[in-house]
This record gives structure tokens, sequence and C-alpha cells, in this order.
């Protein structure tokens, strides 16, 4: 009996040191790692580092007007392409989230890196453009702004949408 | 259930095979590969992990990088520990301090029958 207890107690002891080793090793290679990632999340949301929330500019659907009627401007859709293809901001492209390492060679090749770049996606809780603007920041691309709240608050201000011409209802 | 084959048991030819030393080994070292292997994408890029975990929304959204970044180095953690056999527990009984206690039932269960067994296989 009492050997019974000591073996558990050493294996409980055997798991207690496996995750203290492994959560040492992962707090230390955070830091040394180039996204070091806040280990609570405070603000924005989990997978995006502090250090990109603060190279995203924000703006409301009234700001995001002025950057769609800008030509030098992209409009970057972050949706999934059949939310993409039935409903969207003026002149936006397709890059989604789902999807994005296969679309991301056609899209470098098209879009220089200084390009000023709007994204947006669905709105509420919805981090797919925060998520897509950090691939983009990591991929060297600079100028980013991005819809707060999505394409459900331009929606809201009664600003325009556009349908691709492709878009059938079946 | 018993199969016999005659004074051979489908039983006791996997306990030989549970108390098979070179066996145990290999079969150890490989599951320690596939735990590596699984960790290495989510130790380089914690932050796609993190993306992963949020989105099947179990944990609070406070706290999902940290247990992205734990995960993966747990995983990796316990790969190199089954490869070196360090702080290896449960199946691998047949050598280990304290092995009795783990062994005992099959021991009880079938005392010399498979003695010549493991003979063939340690």
């Amino acid at each position: 009996m009492k050997t019974l207890v000591i073996a558990i107690l050493r294996e409980l002891l055997r798991i207690a040191g496996i995750a203290v080793a492994s959560l040492t090793l992962a707090i230390a290679a955070n830091t040394m790692h180039p996204m070091n990632l806040p280990l609570l999340v405070t603000k924005g949301q989990p997978g995006v580092p502090n250090w990109v929330l603060e190279r995203f500019k924000e703006v409301d659907p009234q700001g995001a007007m002025g950057l769609v009627n800008n030509p030098e401007v992209l409009v970057i859709d972050t949706r999934d392409e059949p939310d993409f293809r039935k409903q969207h901001i003026p002149r936006a492209v397709s890059l989604p989230y789902h999807g994005f390492n296969q679309r991301y060679p056609q899209f470098a090749e098209s879009v220089s890196k200084d390009k000023p770049l709007l994204l947006y996606c669905y709105g509420t809780d919805c981090g797919l453009a925060a998520r897509v603007g950090k691939r983009l920041i990591t991929k060297g691309y600079t100028e980013l702004t991005i819809l707060r709240r999505g394409i459900e608050a331009w929606k809201a201000a009664n600003l325009p949408l556009e349908t691709s011409e492709e878009y059938n209802e079946n | 259930m018993r199969i016999k084959l005659g004074r051979i048991s489908l039983r006791s030819i996997l306990q030989g095979l549970g108390t098979s030393r070179p066996l145990l080994i290999i079969l150890r070292i490989a599951l320690g590969l596939v735990f590596i292997y699984a960790s290495l994408d989510k130790v380089v890029h914690p932050d796609q992990f993190a993306e992963i975990m949020q989105d099947y929304e179990i944990l609070p959204n406070a706290v999902v990088n940290l247990a992205s970044l734990w995960l993966a180095w747990l995983e990796a953690v316990l790969g190199v520990c089954l490869i070196a056999g360090v702080w290896v527990s449960g199946g691998t009984y047949g050598y280990r301090p304290y092995g009795h206690l783990y062994r005992w039932p099959f021991d009880r269960l079938h005392p010399g029958r498979w003695a010549t067994l493991r003979l063939l296989f340690h």
C-alpha cells in the first residue's frame, strides 16, 4: 500500500514536472519569437500581437468611404468568397482569410508593398481583417487600415454595395 | 473472449508483445516522433495556432494565447521525453522501478504460462 502511494505520487510529480517545464519553455520561446504574443489577451484578439495592432489604422464607415473613393487605396474583402460575390464594398477585391496561402502569391504579384490597403470583414467580433492584416504586415505591407465593425457597420450606415457580375442566386 | 492456438492464447501473445522490450522502444520512439512532428508547426507559428484555437470557442479569448503556446511546447516536450525515455510512465511498466505494481494482474492470472514467451521477447 505504501509503495503504491509512493508510485502514484511519483507519477503526479512527473506530470507536474512536464507541465512546468513546457510552460517555462513556451514563455521563454515566446519572448524570442518574432511574433511575441501577449500571454494574456487584453485588447484585440488571440493570435494578433500588440505590435501588429499598433500598426493598423482604424476607420468608421464614413472614413472608409473617403478611402473607397480614393483610387490610390486598394479595398480588400477578407470574408469567404461566396459572401464576397454576393455583396461587397465597391472596388473591393477578394483576399479571403480561408485560402489566404493559395491566393497570396497572385496578390503579391499585382500589389506593391507600399500600396495603402483598406481591409474589412463580417462585423461584430470578426477578426478576419486583423488576421489577414497580420499576414500582410509580416509579408512587408505597411499601409493598413481596418474598417471597424466590418461590412455590418457599412450596411448600417446605408452606404453603397456591389454584387459581382458572375453572381446568381443559385 | 479467448482464442486458443494450441497452448498459446491470443492474450498470451499480446501480453508477450506488451513486455517485449525492443518492440516497446521502437513504438515509444515512433510515438515520440509523431508528437514532435505534430508540434513543429505550432511551435514555429504560435500565432496561427492561437487563431485555430480561438475558432474552437472552448476557451475565453483572454487565455487563448497562453494555452496555444503551452500546448505546442507540451507536445514537443512529451515527444522528447518519449524518445529519450525519461519521465515515461504507463505502458512501459516492463522495465521500470515499481514495475511489479503494473504487471502483477497478468502474472497472477497466468503464472508461468507466458514465462517462456517472455524469455523469447525480452
